[in-house]
C-alpha cells in the first residue's frame, strides 16, 4: 500500500501542530467557538449530541495491520473501547475529549493517517470497491488512481471552500460495488481501443434530493483524468449555488443546468487545462502503482473449498462460506468479508479487542492488508482458501463470524438519533430489531440490502436500499418511511416511497409484509428481491403494507 | 416551561443551567423558566459570551408531581440519558482531565 512521501508527512505533521495550537487557544479563551468551529471541522472534529465525534479518514478504505492496531489503541486509550466504521469507509470515535484530540492526531500521524478533509466543503475521502486489487472481475486496480486523486485533492487551495462537500468514488470493475453513480463524481474503468481509461459520471447523490449521476464522458485517459476532474470542479466552484445549502451540491447544478451545457463548460475548461501541469505522466502512474503491486501469491495454493462437506459439519460455517467469500483474481485465494453486523449488535461498530484481533488476521493471513467497505464491514482481501477455516475459527472467538454478507441482517445504518445532532429518529435499534426478527430466515430471502437513515441527509443510504428506511419525527414521535427498489450498483435506482410512515415497533412487521409478497410472488428461489420488485412493480408491496 | 442546556467545552458533555452561573449534568436540578421569560435570552447571550458551554439552547420541559422535570422530545431524552443502545451511558464531566466549568 501507499507510503507517505516527505510532502505527505510534512503536511500531516504541520496540520497536527496547527490544530494542537488552535485547541490550546480555544481552551485559553483566545478563540471563540464561532472562530474555532470551522477549524475543528477542517480536522474532522464534530460536536454531536453527547460529546465530540472524531472522523478519521481511511483513504479508499485501505488499512494495514499497524494502522488497525493504532485505531484499536485510540479506541482503548482516548475513547470508550470501540470505533464505528462508516459508509464513507472511514472510522468515527464517539467520545473523545477536546484536549485529547491533538494527541490522537499525533498518534494517527505515526501510522500515516489523519482526519483532514473528513468534514467541510472540500473534496472528501475518495472511496472505492472494497475488493479493489483482489476482485476477479476487475479491469484495473483503481487504488493507484484513487491515491493520485487523494494527493491532488489534499489541501487543494482552489477547492478548500467549495459551495458544498464533494465526494468522489472510483471502481475498476464493471460490477459497481462503490455506488459511483451516487457520488458527486463517479469513475468507472472502461476499455476503448485496447486502452483502459475512465467513464466519468457527475451529479449523483443522496440526501434530500437523491439523484443518479449522469455520464459526462465515456472515456477519459489516465493522463488526462486530473485535468478533467479539475475542469469539473472549476465549473462547479464557479456556478454551484452558495445562497442555499440545500441546493449547493453539484447534483442540483447538473439537474438545473442540464448535462449537455455542463459538459460543454467542462470541455471548454478542460481544453485550457489539457496537456498542462496536471497531465499525469505514465512513469508517475507506474511509480504509484508499485505501492499497490500484487502481493507474492503462492502459485500452488489449493483452489478447492469443500463447501458441501463443511455444510454437513457446521451449518454456520457453511453459511459463512456461502455469503462472506468473494471470488479472487488469483486461483487458490479468496477475499473474506468480516461482517460487523452480528445479530443484535450495532452495525459498523468494532471493539478495540476486535480491531486488534482483525489486525492480526490481516498480518497472518492477508499480506497485511485490510479494507473497510462502504457497507460498514471489514475485508481481508487476499486469503488462501486453505486458511479460511482457521480464520473463521478466530472470528468465532471474537464474535464476528456472522455469515450474513448481503443478507437482510447485513444492514447499513447511520448512527441516528442515538448519537447524531442532525438526526430526527433512531436507526440503530431499528436495525437491531430487523436483524433479530429475520436472522433465522435470511437465507430464504437471499440477497437483500436494507439501509436505514435517521434523517433526510441519508448517511445510511436508505434511498438505494432494496428496502430503505428513513426515520422522521412527527409531533415528537419517530416514524419510519419505507422505500422499495433502490439500487446502489451500476443499475442505479432510487427507491419508491410506499406511503405514510410507520412507528419503530411496526417496522419489522412492515418488512415481513413486504417479504411475504416477495416470497409468494417470486418466480423461483433464484429470483432476487430486487428483480422481483422490478418485475412486479410497487403495487403489490404497497397493497400489502397499506391495504 | 424551559431549561437552558448545552455541551461543556472540553468534554462535550450535556449540561444544564442550574442558576447563578452554575451548570451540571442533572436535568432535575436545572433552573426552570417560564416560556416567555425575558431572562432566557439574556442568560443564553451571557453564556455564549463566556463560551465555556457551546451549542446553547433553551428546550421545553414539563414538571410533574411538583418535582420531576421531563422533556418530551426524544432527542432531549437521549441527551439527558445517553444512547438507547449499548451500555455507554453519557459523557461525564469528570472524564475530562480538566473541565471548563
Amino acid at each position: 500500500m501507499y507510503r507517505y512521501d516527505e510532502f505527505d508527512a510534512a503536511f500531516v505533521r504541520e496540520r497536527t501542530e496547527q490544530f494542537s495550537d488552535q485547541v490550546k487557544r480555544r481552551v485559553a479563551g483566545e478563540l471563540t467557538e464561532d472562530q474555532f468551529r470551522p477549524l475543528r471541522l477542517m480536522n474532522g472534529l464534530y460536536l454531536q449530541l453527547h460529546a465530540y465525534m472524531l472522523r478519521v479518514a481511511v483513504p479508499y478504505g485501505t488499512l494495514n495491520s499497524r494502522q488497525m492496531h493504532k485505531l484499536a489503541h485510540i479506541a482503548r486509550t482516548y475513547d470508550r473501547g470501540y470505533g464505528h466504521f462508516t459508509t464513507r469507509q472511514n472510522i468515527q470515535y464517539n467520545w473523545p475529549k477536546l484536549q485529547d484530540v491533538p494527541k490522537i492526531l499525533e498518534e494517527l500521524a505515526e501510522v500515516e493517517m489523519h482526519a483532514i478533509q473528513t468534514s467541510g466543503n472540500c473534496i472528501r475521502n475518495v472511496t472505492t470497491d472494497q475488493f479493489a486489487g483482489a476482485a476477479h472481475d476487475e479491469i484495473i486496480d483503481p487504488r493507484p488512481v484513487a491515491e493520485i486523486i487523494r494527493q491532488w485533492s489534499s489541501l487543494h487551495p482552489e477547492f478548500s471552500f467549495l459551495p458544498r462537500k464533494f465526494k468522489i468514488a472510483i471502481t475498476g470493475a464493471q460490477q459497481d460495488r462503490a455506488a459511483v453513480k451516487f457520488h458527486d463524481i463517479g469513475l468507472m474503468a472502461n476499455e476503448k481501443d485496447g486502452q483502459v481509461g475512465w467513464r466519468v459520471f457527475v451529479g449523483g447523490g443522496l440526501g434530500r434530493t437523491p439523484m443518479v449521476a449522469k455520464e459526462i464522458n465515456d472515456f477519459v485517459p489516465h493522463e488526462d483524468l486530473l485535468a478533467y476532474l479539475e475542469a469539473i470542479l472549476r465549473v462547479y466552484n464557479l456556478h454551484g449555488r452558495r445562497d442555499n445549502k440545500y441546493k449547493a451540491r453539484i447534483k442540483i447544478l447538473v439537474h438545473e443546468t442540464g448535462i449537455e451545457q455542463i459538459r460543454e463548460e467542462v470541455e471548454a475548461e478542460f481544453a485550457q487545462l489539457k496537456d498542462g501541469v496536471l497531465t499525469l505522466p505514465q512513469d508517475e502512474l507506474d511509480r504509484i502503482s508499485t505501492y499497490f503491486a500484487a502481493p507474492p501469491f503462492a502459485a500452488d495454493a489449493d483452489d478447492v473449498l469443500d463447501a458441501e462437506q463443511h455444510a454437513l459439519e457446521n451449518a454456520q460455517y457453511a453459511k459463512f462460506l456461502k455469503r462472506n467469500l468473494f471470488k479472487h483474481r488469483q486461483p487458490g485465494y479468496t477475499s473474506i468479508t468480516i461482517s460487523l453486523k452480528s445479530v443484535g449488535e450495532v452495525p459498523g461498530d468494532a471493539s478495540d479487542a476486535q480491531m486488534d484481533a482483525i489486525a492480526e488476521l490481516a498480518r497472518e493471513f492477508s499480506f497485511d492488508e485490510l479494507r473497510v467497505s462502504h457497507e460498514q464491514n471489514l475485508v481481508l482481501p487476499h486469503v488462501k482458501k486453505s486458511d479460511v477455516r482457521a480464520i473463521y475459527e478466530r472470528l468465532v472467538e471474537i464474535g464476528l463470524a456472522e455469515g450474513n454478507a448481503g443478507l437482510i441482517s447485513d444492514i447499513i445504518a447511520c448512527p441516528g438519533l442515538d448519537y447524531c445532532a442532525l438526526a430526527n429518529a433512531r436507526s440503530i435499534p431499528i436495525a437491531q430489531d430487523i436483524a433479530k426478527r429475520f436472522a433465522d430466515r435470511e437465507n430464504e430471502f437471499g440477497e437483500l440490502k436494507v439501509k436505514i437513515s435517521g434523517c433526510i441527509n441519508a448517511c445510511g443510504h436508505h434511498h438505494v436500499g432494496h428496502i430503505g428506511i428513513l426515520g422522521v419525527e412527527k409531533k415528537g414521535t419517530e416514524l419510519y418511511q419505507i422505500t422499495v427498489g433502490g439500487d446502489a450498483t451500476e443499475q442505479a435506482a432510487v427507491g419508491n416511497i410506499l406511503g405514510r410512515g410507520v412507528t419503530g415497533d411496526e417496522v419489522p412487521d412492515a418488512l415481513e409484509k413486504l417479504l411475504n409478497v416477495y416470497m409468494d410472488q417470486r418466480e423461483n428461489a433464484d429470483e432476487p428481491f430486487l428483480d422481483a420488485f422490478r418485475r412486479l412493480g410497487e403495487a403489490p408491496f404497497k397493497e400489502a403494507l397499506y391495504g | 416551561m424551559k431549561v437552558i442546556t448545552g455541551n461543556e467545552l472540553l468534554s462535550g458533555a450535556v449540561v444544564y443551567f442550574y442558576g447563578k452561573d452554575r451548570w451540571g449534568m442533572d436535568l432535575q436540578q436545572a433552573q426552570i423558566f417560564e416560556d416567555k421569560a425575558p431572562e432566557v435570552d439574556e442568560l443564553l447571550a451571557a453564556a455564549a459570551k463566556k463560551d465555556k458551554v457551546v451549542s446553547l439552547e433553551a428546550i421545553p420541559v414539563e414538571k410533574h408531581d411538583n418535582q420531576l422535570v421531563q422533556t418530551n422530545r426524544l432527542r432531549e431524552q437521549i441527551r439527558a440519558n445517553g444512547p438507547t443502545v449499548g451500555t455507554y451511558g453519557r459523557q461525564h464531566l469528570s472524564e475530562a482531565d480538566y473541565v471548563s466549568l
